[in-house]
């Protein structure tokens, strides 16, 4: 049953795509380490540019996999040195990070969170390998009525784990299954909130969604950053590297950490900033004797870059098995699989074995190519922080602007584009976070055509929904989910806040 | 969280709310000639405007830390970048990759508070340097000019 990964190697090593492998990491660590970019601004942004290489699908979809893997290696930088993360699966990381580089660690820290990364990844790259193809065949048995039950789910999953306001969450989410009403009506041709105009008659593409809704609104969020901390100072980097003593004092965490990663980024709607909190809190409440942790412990920098690295690999999970994204940023590379033309769900491990095991493969030989490459590059790598934002944002206009005109060779998509980033730019102002939106989007489109094909096929009839085991499995589960906090807050006594989670 | 945080999250719901009748309103005057499923193309959204207004009155009633909008000297910058980019927009595909990426860049450098050598400097490089990856290494077709070339 592993053939596809033998045939996944033999894609993988072919000059070409070690190549784009390597020019995935590069660039995307470079992308996740631009202050205020991180890893889903820096998919999105390369997206349409890695499309217009006119690569084959399992190359292009190589290039993106490095490029995001490397993203999240990157995007750890901003936060150990400068306190700032690049997004909110690093916050968890600049709670320990940033005290080691404080007390001039921070070519230790970045050493150790390599490492962390690394072994991390690496869990959680084996239990896809395992995991996948199994959950591939549960998932070819799936109907519309069973794809629906995923869908609520995956909704009920994301309201209680993404963001930290439930209800903003769950608004957001709406907001983004809306979006995706627009346009033609498949089945019936009727035009829905159109307007009346022929350019939303196929809807709001995905790709101008995307770079809308994160570059052109960071852009907009970059104006007041700069104006509000100018320039912060970087702690010296000095020599990257770290002990072997010091990484078998983290070994248990790390292990620990990637486990849980991989098992809640396989959940669909939940990513890697679940990962990262539920990892350091889990350390702390087992490690924390001494107080040390948020002030420079080591372990507490170890566990959630081990926890954020397993979950982004784990959220391929539901995306390679089940065609729905695990995380906002697996919802950007469904976009790029979509505009190959490729449907991912269960069949393509029989169907596409090239692009499925290719792209597993290429984990496997990005994740070593990245821990190479920080281990001694990181100090060159960091330098990319001190960019001004003078440099920074006419860049990220410039390259949002090529990448949707050459997709559409239209400027009616770049006036979309500005409109959908004010729109997103407007939401994070008022508390809401945008990976909802994006997973509303994807997910929502599914779930009204699941249910429809559902209703159609039973002819009306509500039973079908419920019909199955495996619909009910997961209606149990969706309710259990959102239950379980209130359960937990009221009969499992938090240990005491700590001290960086409240000030922050 | 001072009261102007909350006061601005409540209108912030109030606009959702309306969002969510016009939303439902919409669904309910689509004409429908036939549908092949039993829900039709108006059952889903009249759902979702359902779960949108129950949400946004919820959050009325329990506004919680929005920041809201930027006023003053970020307030009018802002407004300057929206004009900047949709004025670039606008040229794109008239002046050309060329002209409209220049003053593009160098307007929106000076916004993010370069000095006009430092932008007209980066501005220029941007523009050459991209042109020539996106053009000769990507081989991507950029625009002319609609007013260059007849």
């Amino acid at each position: 049953m592993f053939d596809f990964m033998i045939h996944g190697f033999d894609v993988a090593l072919t000059p070409l795509n070690l190549g784009l492998a390597l020019c995935g990491a590069v660039l995307g660590t470079f992308f996740g380490a631009l202050p205020g970019i991180g890893p889903i601004n820096g998919i999105a942004i390369l997206m349409p540019l890695a499309y217009t290489l006119g690569l084959p699908a399992e190359s292009a979809l190589i290039l993106l996999a490095g490029i995001y893997t490397g993203a999240e290696y990157g995007g750890r930088m901003s936060s150990i040195l400068l306190n700032v993360p690049g997004d909110a699966g690093a916050v968890m990381t600049t709670l320990d990070g940033h005290p080691l580089a404080k007390k001039g660690l921070a070519g230790p820290a970045l050493g150790l969170s390599a490492v962390a990364s690394f072994v991390g990844a690496t869990i959680a790259i084996i239990g896809l390998t395992l995991f996948a193809p199994l959950l591939a065949r549960v998932a070819v048995m799936f109907g519309p009525a069973e794809f629906f039950a995923l869908m609520v789910f995956a909704f009920a999953s994301m309201s209680v784990m993404m963001g930290h306001d439930p209800l903003k969450t769950g608004i957001a989410a709406v907001l983004g299954v809306m979006i995706a009403m627009i346009g033609v009506d498949s089945s019936t041709g009727v035009l829905r909130y159109t307007f009346d105009m022929p350019e939303l008659y196929d809807g709001i593409d995905f790709v101008v969604l995307i770079i809308g809704l994160f570059a052109v609104s960071e852009i907009l969020l970059m104006l007041e950053q700069a104006a509000r901390h100018g320039v912060t100072e970087m702690p010296a980097v000095g020599r990257v590297f770290v002990k072997f003593k010091e990484v078998i004092a983290c070994r248990g965490a790390i292990l620990r950490s990637g486990f849980m990663g991989f098992l809640i980024g396989t959940l669909p709607g939940t990513g890697a900033s679940v990962a990262s909190a539920v990892a350091y809190t889990t350390e702390k409440r087992i490690n924390d004797r001494d107080n040390t942790f948020g002030e420079g412990d080591m372990r507490g920098l170890a566990a959630p870059e081990a926890a954020n690295n397993a979950s982004a690999v784990g959220s391929f999970v539901p995306l390679l098995t089940l065609g729905i994204p695990g995380s906002g940023t697996t919802a950007v590379l469904l976009g790029a699989l979509m505009l190959y033309n490729i449907t991912p769900g269960p069949m393509m491990f029989s169907e596409r074995p090239e692009v499925a095991g290719g792209l597993i493969a290429s984990l496997y030989i990005g994740n070593v190519v990245l821990l190479l490459l920080n281990l001694p590059l990181a100090g060159l790598f960091a330098k990319v922080l001190t960019i001004p934002r003078w440099v920074l944002v006419p860049f990220v206009a410039l390259l949002a602007f090529v990448g949707v005109y050459q997709l559409h060779s239209d400027p009616i998509a770049i006036y979309t584009m500005l409109a959908v980033g004010v729109f997103g730019y407007v939401l994070r102002k008022f508390g809401f976070s945008l990976a909802p939106v994006i997973l509303g989007y994807v997910l929502g489109g599914l779930a009204e055509v699941n249910l429809r094909r559902a209703l159609a096929i039973s002819g009306g009839s509500p039973d079908v929904l419920w019909a199955s085991g495996i619909s009910i499995g997961l209606y149990i589960a969706a309710v259990a989910l959102l239950v379980a906090p209130w359960l937990l807050a009221r009969y499992w006594r938090r240990p005491r806040a700590s001290k960086a989670a409240s000030a922050s | 969280m001072s009261d102007s945080a909350t006061h601005n999250d409540r209108l912030f719901a109030a606009l959702l709310l309306l969002l969510a009748i016009g939303f439902g309103a919409m669904a309910l005057a689509m004409h429908v000639p036939f549908a092949y499923d039993p829900l039709g193309p108006t059952a889903f959204p009249l759902i979702l405007s359902g779960a949108l207004a129950v949400m946004s009155i919820a959050l009325m009633l329990r506004p919680a830390a929005g920041t809201g909008l930027p006023g003053g000297r970020v307030g009018a910058q802002l407004v300057g970048v929206l004009i900047v980019l949709i004025a670039y927009a606008a040229l794109f595909t008239r002046a050309g990759y060329l002209a409209s990426t220049v003053v593009a860049m160098i307007v929106l450098a000076r916004i993010f508070g370069a000095t006009w050598v430092k932008a007209v400097v980066s501005g220029l490089a941007l523009t050459i340097a991209s042109y020539g990856l996106f053009v000769w290494a990507l081989g991507i077709v950029l625009p002319v000019g609609s007013w260059l070339v007849y």
